[in-house]
Parts: C-alpha cells; structure tokens; sequence
C-alpha cells in the first residue's frame, strides 16, 4: 500500500461507525498513512465530540443507531464551526436516492464497502490537503 | 400456503379451523425466536471474535509501521547508496593522505641519511686539510675522531630506525587496507539486507492492503444477520395477530425485505442469484 499522502500529526479525522470492527479497520488504514482518529459510534456521540475534538475531515457510516449519517450531515451543516468540514460517506448503501441524499447534505464523497484502504486515503488526502 | 378457516354461519370459526391456524402460528411463535437467539449469538460471536483478532492485527502493524519507519523506505534506500557512495570516497581519501605522509616521512628520512653521508665525507676532508696543514709529529685530532664515530654511530641508528619504520609502516598499511576490505564488504552486507528489507516491507504492505479488505467481511455479515434476526422478531410478532396470512401478505413481506436492504449482495442473495467474489466498491466525489 503506497500512501504518499501523510498529514502533519495533530490533523484529526472523526471516525463514525457503530460497528467497532469497522472503525478499528478505518483507523488502521489512516493511522498507517499518518493522520490522527477519533471515533464515534454513531452520529449523537460524534455530535458530542465534534467540539473536543475538531476535525479536519470526517468519514461517517449511513446507517447507525440514534442518529443516522446523513441526519448527522445535515447537522454539521448547520454549525458555525464545522459547517465547512468535509464529509466521506462510508458505507455499504450504494443506492442513487441515497447518493442524492447524501449530496444535497452537503456530503462531499461517497464510498460504498468494502473500501480499499488506498482508496479511503487518497479521498481523505484529495479533500483535506 | 393453507386456506383460511372459513367461519362458521354465525361468524365463529369451527374448532378444526381453528386448531388449524393456531399450528403455524404456534409453530412460527415458538421455533422462530430460537432461529433468532442463535442468529444473534452467531453475530456477537462473529463480532466478537473479529473484534480480537483486528486488536492484535493492529498491534502488529504498528510493529510492522515502526520497524519500517527504522529500516530503509524507498528513497531512504538511495540516500543508503549515496552515502556508501560518500564513504567510500571519503576512506580512499583518508588512504591516499596516509599514504602519502609515509612518503614525505620516508623522504625526510632519506635526506637526513643523505645529509650525514655527505657531513662525514666533508668531515674527512676537513680532517685530510688539517692533517697537511699540521705537522707529521702533530697528535691525532682526537675530537674529529670521535665527532666522526659519532655522525658513523648515527648514521647507522637512523639506517637501523628507517628500516624498521619502513617494516611497521608497510604492516600498518597492509592492515589499514585489509580493515577497508573488510569495511567494503560489510557494507555490501549491509546493502544486500537492506535490500531485502525493503523488498519485504513492499510485500507486507501489499499484504496488509488485502488483510483490511478482507477484514471488513465481517461489517456485512454483521449488517445481513442484524436484519435477519430484526425481521425474525417482526414475523413473529406479525404472525401473532395474523393468522389468516394471505398469498398477497407473503408478496408484501418480501417486498418489503427486499426495499430494507443496503447492499447488492443482499438482494442478489434474496432471488436465490449467486453472489462473485467480493469487489471493492467505488468513490464517487460530489
């Protein structure tokens, strides 16, 4: 796997899955490419983290518990601190009406599962370089 | 699929009829939830299991990150060269500058002996002068004897000492060549593990890559037995207050299912289609 994309340590991405494994294969894949996470299992607890930790770029599933991904968009959207943070969303929906949905939340990506980690990394350079 | 019990004339069902539905709703409320405990225990276990393994997966690749991060990248690998390369130079220079100091000394020795020759052969002239200036019965110059047994005297220490300087230093050289060699071969050593090592950091980072697609099977497997075990539960409970299920209630169900899910191989699997090896999926930038 060649990441040449390696962002200063400090630089945070929020990771939001509710399945632990998931997150742990996320984290590896940017952890090996030099970038910082914080996880959070579905969008409340992101909600909570955004201001402890502010993020530089946020990789969020679509179908959680409490709060879904896209709720989750529609929310960071309407902060004034992360309302420009860009989104990835991370998921196994691959349907044009979710993709749509996901676009007018102001959704900046969309990978369908399973990721290669490469992809992941080369998105998350693109859009916070 | 049975027919509904037919009522009675005053709209009671008969007791065969309704033994008859009560069957498969007692069988579904009965055997279902134990399917439904077992799916469920399967995923826990499932992510449970994976859940470690990822732990200690993750552990060795940091492990595998940090001895990589010591060991030699790709452009680490010509920097290595080029300072071989340096080195290399560097020693040669070191050599030569030895060499040549062994050389000036080796000269300044030779003029030294060159310069007592010719002061005993002036002496003896000075010597061969004053004897036929002096008369016959003259004593012996004995100080321009001893002066001359003296330059002889060292002229032959210095002979010896330039010798056995000659001696030490072509046996210091000889050894300062030897430890060179023997440094040029380490080096080369040290290149070919380098080498090897950077070859095996390319696999493992390819290998690596495949473990984290893999790994993520077990997000989908978890996704397809959470709405099965979700939909058990809500047959269940249907089939409590639906007895008389129709052929259209069926057509609603797996409808219904199908509209739930979020993943291709879910529906493929659903119309019985088979499913190819997993792929992975696509980015798309809005």
């Amino acid at each position: 796997m060649t990441t040449p994309h390696t962002l200063p340590p400090g630089k945070t991405i929020l990771v939001i899955d509710d399945s632990s494994s998931f997150r742990t294969v996320v984290k590896l894949a940017l952890h090996k490419a030099g970038y910082s996470v914080v996880e959070a299992v579905d969008g409340e607890d992101a909600v909570a983290r955004l201001d402890t930790h502010p993020p530089a770029l946020i990789v969020c599933d679509v179908n959680m518990p409490r709060m879904d991904g896209l709720s989750f968009a529609r929310h960071v959207k309407t902060t004034v601190n992360h309302r420009f943070t860009p989104i990835i969303m991370l998921t196994t929906e691959s349907q044009e009406a979710k993709k749509a949905e996901g676009r007018a939340a102001g959704v900046r990506a969309w990978i369908t599962k399973p990721f290669q980690p490469s992809q992941l990394v080369d998105a998350v350079a693109r859009l916070c370089p | 699929m049975s027919l509904p019990p037919q009522p009675d004339r005053d709209g009671t069902p008969r007791q065969g009829d309704v033994l008859l539905a009560e069957g498969p709703r007692m069988m579904v409320t009965e055997v279902v939830p134990v399917w439904q405990r077992h799916v469920e225990a399967s995923r826990i276990a499932v992510e449970s299991g994976i859940g470690d393994l990822l732990e200690s997966f993750a552990h060795l690749c940091d492990g595998v990150m940090a001895a990589s991060r010591r060991g030699p990248t790709a452009s680490g690998q010509g920097a290595h060269t080029e300072h071989s390369a340096t080195s290399e130079a560097r020693q040669e220079q070191v050599l030569a500058q030895l060499l040549a100091a062994v050389d000036i000394t080796h000269q300044r020795r030779e003029q030294l002996l060159a310069q007592l020759a010719e002061s005993l052969v002036q002496l003896d002239a000075v010597e061969a002068d004053l004897r036929s200036a002096l008369p016959d019965e003259a004593p012996p110059l004995q100080r321009l004897d001893d002066t001359r047994s003296a330059l002889a005297l060292l002229s032959q220490q210095v002979a010896a000492d330039t010798r056995s300087d000659h001696a030490r230093q072509d046996q210091a050289l000889a050894q300062a060549r030897q430890s060179l060699t023997e440094l040029d071969l380490d080096r080369t050593d040290s290149d070919i593990a380098a080498g090897a090592l950077q070859s095996l950091s390319v696999r493992i980072e390819k290998d690596l890559e495949r473990v984290l697609l893999g790994m993520q099977f077990q997000d989908r497997l978890d996704q397809t037995l959470t709405n099965v075990a979700r939909d058990m539960q809500r047959f269940t409970e249907w089939m409590r207050s639906n007895e008389h299920a129709s052929h259209a209630d069926a057509m609603r169900w797996l409808a219904e299912l199908e509209r739930s899910y979020t993943m291709q191989e879910q529906r493929t699997r659903h119309h019985g289609l088979p499913n190819g090896p997993t792929q992975a999926g696509s980015v798309e930038f809005f």
